[in-house]
């Protein structure tokens, strides 16, 4: 004893402010995780709002980005770089709906003007979608399938998989032999477990060899290069099945691969060229045929995922309000509740930033608390429904760090008040209180 | 002549409170020099409590200078103050204050934490200071686990942990029955021998007679400011 007293220790403190804000955070944590404990009903109710309120955001964040996923990737498939030549304009139909209608259907003159002059393209083809018809294959028969007749470079432009098979050879092509290539859900009909590939099906009364099966569609939500109901001819073939002149009845596409390294625009100002002169049209007159790419899809998807984004933000904003002055709430109570001890560690020298910061990284504690709970609730239905519907929703890495900087931002802004009001105590009036 | 580690000059504090004006202290002269044992007392009202708050750093005057340790702090603001607080004050209360979730021992390093000592320094200090007022096997214990006598020696040891200037115990002995106030007292002196300056606020006259020089205030002025010819000592009984 006689040792100490008055012995002054002269040990120099070493990066003092620093140890001084990790003790703080240390304890200012510990603390926020006892306030939960010593109150689990009231933190938990306080917490639901910021819960709920992550939980909106992130939810819907996630499921649009899911969504707009599975969407754009089912979009890619009818290609970036492609120019579909068609009488219907994919957007903006607005107001002259009958100039649409009056116009032809692009026909199989115009793809092989485009395919012959167009120095940009590097793969043109055409189709033409025929109907609904019924095939027979013995006792078996489908009905509904879809006809579509295709041009010879169809399957590439579309990177058409095969199941079984193969696609129409130049030979059969060029004679229109009656070949047929069958969609999975078609083939699945007719033939059941049976070999399909060199059967003889009938389609309006002839009969038709089957030379190939195209692979089962994905099971995205959009899906625009389904075929799984179709059945394949190549066009000199359709041409002898339909009277592909009264071409208003079908609806036609020629479409344009554009070459390497050539913007689409390019293309389409040529392609555009190409149409016009072939359709004989004055300077002055306008197109009578639209010029279609994915971006005008895409376009529409975006203001449409837009508005679900800004709903998700809305109602999750309120909920989180809610949560903000529930968590303000319960600070404003802490510090009620701890005003001596507020008093006593300022007497013994803490100084204000630090009382200030030890409830503003408490209420950042409970935020974050809050928001991991929501997240963990976002997990668990992405986790759910993902099984439930057979679609993969996923919450990432991106959504997990919004959801968290959310958290952060509503707990510096719930517990500033309460954090200033304490760092302001008066040490003598605070150590009065409760003690 | 030695340079008084307390030196007041015309200490003045008025509280405002709504439309009347409260005289706390009304003029304050006083000197302290290092190593005296003081008791301030007075009754209810006579200002102590507002000296104290002062001398301890707590609150600033209205008006008047106070020299620390040669530092005028009348003058300082908020931070600074907390700093002195921090190095030069060591202060003992009647309720002990103590911070009930943390251990003895952290209560005890809890000044350290302000000062920026490492972890390893702050509790190897407060080990020995616990061990000097004689809890060296009760550094675990809550406050809660503790007697009075005891969660006041921890206080005290909190008040010793920075190696102060000054010691400022307010009715250190206000909560305690008599033979722990007596331990207390013991200690105190203790402390004194050892070389430290101790400001001691009482109101109870037997508790005063420890100090070896007693102040008594009355209405905010000190009216009388007297050596103390029969110091009782549980040290050197006479």
């Amino acid at each position: 004893m006689k040792r100490l007293f008055g012995n002054h220790v002269n040990r120099a403190p070493r990066s003092p402010a620093m140890r001084i804000i990790l003790r703080t955070i240390r304890e200012s944590i510990a603390q926020a995780f006892g306030q939960l404990r010593a109150n689990k009903l009231r933190s938990f109710l306080s917490l639901l709002g910021i819960s709920i309120g992550i939980f909106c955001i992130i939810g819907v964040l996630s499921a649009v980005d899911s969504l707009e996923d599975n969407v754009r990737g089912s979009l890619e498939k009818l290609g970036n770089d492609i120019i579909y030549v068609k009488k219907w304009p994919w957007a903006d139909l607005s107001d002259s709906w009958w100039d649409y209608l009056k116009r032809p259907n692009p026909d199989h003159s115009d793809y092989e003007v485009i395919k012959e002059k167009s120095r940009y393209a590097s793969l043109t083809a055409f189709h033409v979608v025929i109907g609904f018809k019924t095939l027979k294959y013995k006792s078996n028969s489908v009905e509904n399938a879809v006809l579509i007749g295709c041009s010879d470079n169809f399957s590439e432009m579309f990177k058409i998989e095969y199941d079984q098979g193969r696609y129409f050879s130049p030979v059969e092509y060029h004679y229109g032999s009656p070949k047929a290539i069958l969609g999975y859900k078609v083939m699945e009909e007719l033939f059941g477990s049976l070999d399909p590939i060199g059967k003889t099906i009938k389609l309006a009364g002839r009969n038709y060899e089957v030379i190939g099966v195209i692979e089962k569609a994905g099971k995205d939500l959009l899906n625009p290069l389904d075929f799984d109901e179709c059945i394949l001819v190549s066009y000199p073939n359709a041409r002898t099945l339909a009277n592909l002149k009264a071409n208003q009845i079908f609806d036609t596409s020629v479409t344009v691969k554009a070459a390497s390294g050539v913007p689409l625009d390019q293309l389409k100002d040529e392609v555009k060229g190409i149409m016009r002169s072939h359709h004989r049209l004055r300077p002055r007159g306008t197109d009578d045929f639209s010029l279609n790419e994915l971006s005008m899809i895409s376009s529409f998807f975006d203001s449409f995922f837009n508005i679900l984004n800004l709903l998700g933000i809305v109602i999750g904003a309120f909920a989180m309000l809610v949560g903000g002055v529930s968590v303000a709430n319960i600070m404003f109570v802490s510090v009620k509740e701890r005003t001596n001890i507020i008093g006593v560690k300022k007497a013994l020298g803490a100084k204000r930033y630090i009382i200030l910061m030890e409830f503003l990284i408490e209420s950042i504690m409970l935020c974050i608390i809050g928001g991991l709970i929501g997240l963990l609730l976002v997990h668990f239905i992405t986790k759910i429904l993902t099984a439930a519907i057979d679609f993969n929703l996923y919450l990432d890495a991106g959504n997990i760090i919004l959801g968290l900087v959310c958290s952060i931002s509503i707990g510096v802004i719930a517990g500033f008040i309460p954090a200033v009001q304490a760092s302001k105590l008066d040490p003598v009036v605070a150590m009065r209180q409760g003690s | 002549m030695q340079q008084p580690i307390i030196s007041t000059r015309q200490l003045r504090k008025i509280y405002i409170m709504g439309a009347t004006q409260v005289n706390a202290l009304q003029s304050v002269d006083i000197d302290i020099n290092k190593n005296e044992y003081v008791a301030l007392m007075g009754p209810s009202g006579s200002g102590k409590s507002t000296l104290m708050n002062l001398l301890g750093c707590l609150d600033s005057p209205s008006s008047g200078e106070y020299w620390l340790n040669g530092t005028n702090v009348s003058t300082m603001t908020d931070g600074d103050l907390a700093e002195v607080r921090n190095k030069e004050i060591g202060f003992v209360f009647q309720t002990f204050n103590l911070l009930p979730r943390l251990s003895a021992l952290e209560n005890v390093a809890l000044p350290l934490v302000y000062a920026g000592f490492s972890k390893h320094d702050r509790l190897e200090r407060a080990r020995e200071v616990m061990a000097a007022v004689g809890l060296g096997d009760r550094v675990d214990h809550k406050p809660n686990e503790l007697s009075g006598g005891q969660r006041q020696r921890v206080a005290i040891a909190r008040a010793l942990v920075n190696n102060p200037s000054i010691i400022l115990a307010d009715e250190p002995t206000g909560n305690l029955d008599t033979k722990t106030s007596q331990e207390i007292m013991g200690i105190f002196e203790e402390i004194h021998q050892q070389g430290n300056t101790i400001i001691l606020v009482t109101h109870e006259a037997d508790i005063a007679l420890h100090a070896h020089r007693i102040v008594r205030l009355r209405d905010g002025l000190v009216e009388t400011d007297t050596r103390n010819e029969n110091i009782v000592s549980f040290l050197n009984p006479a």
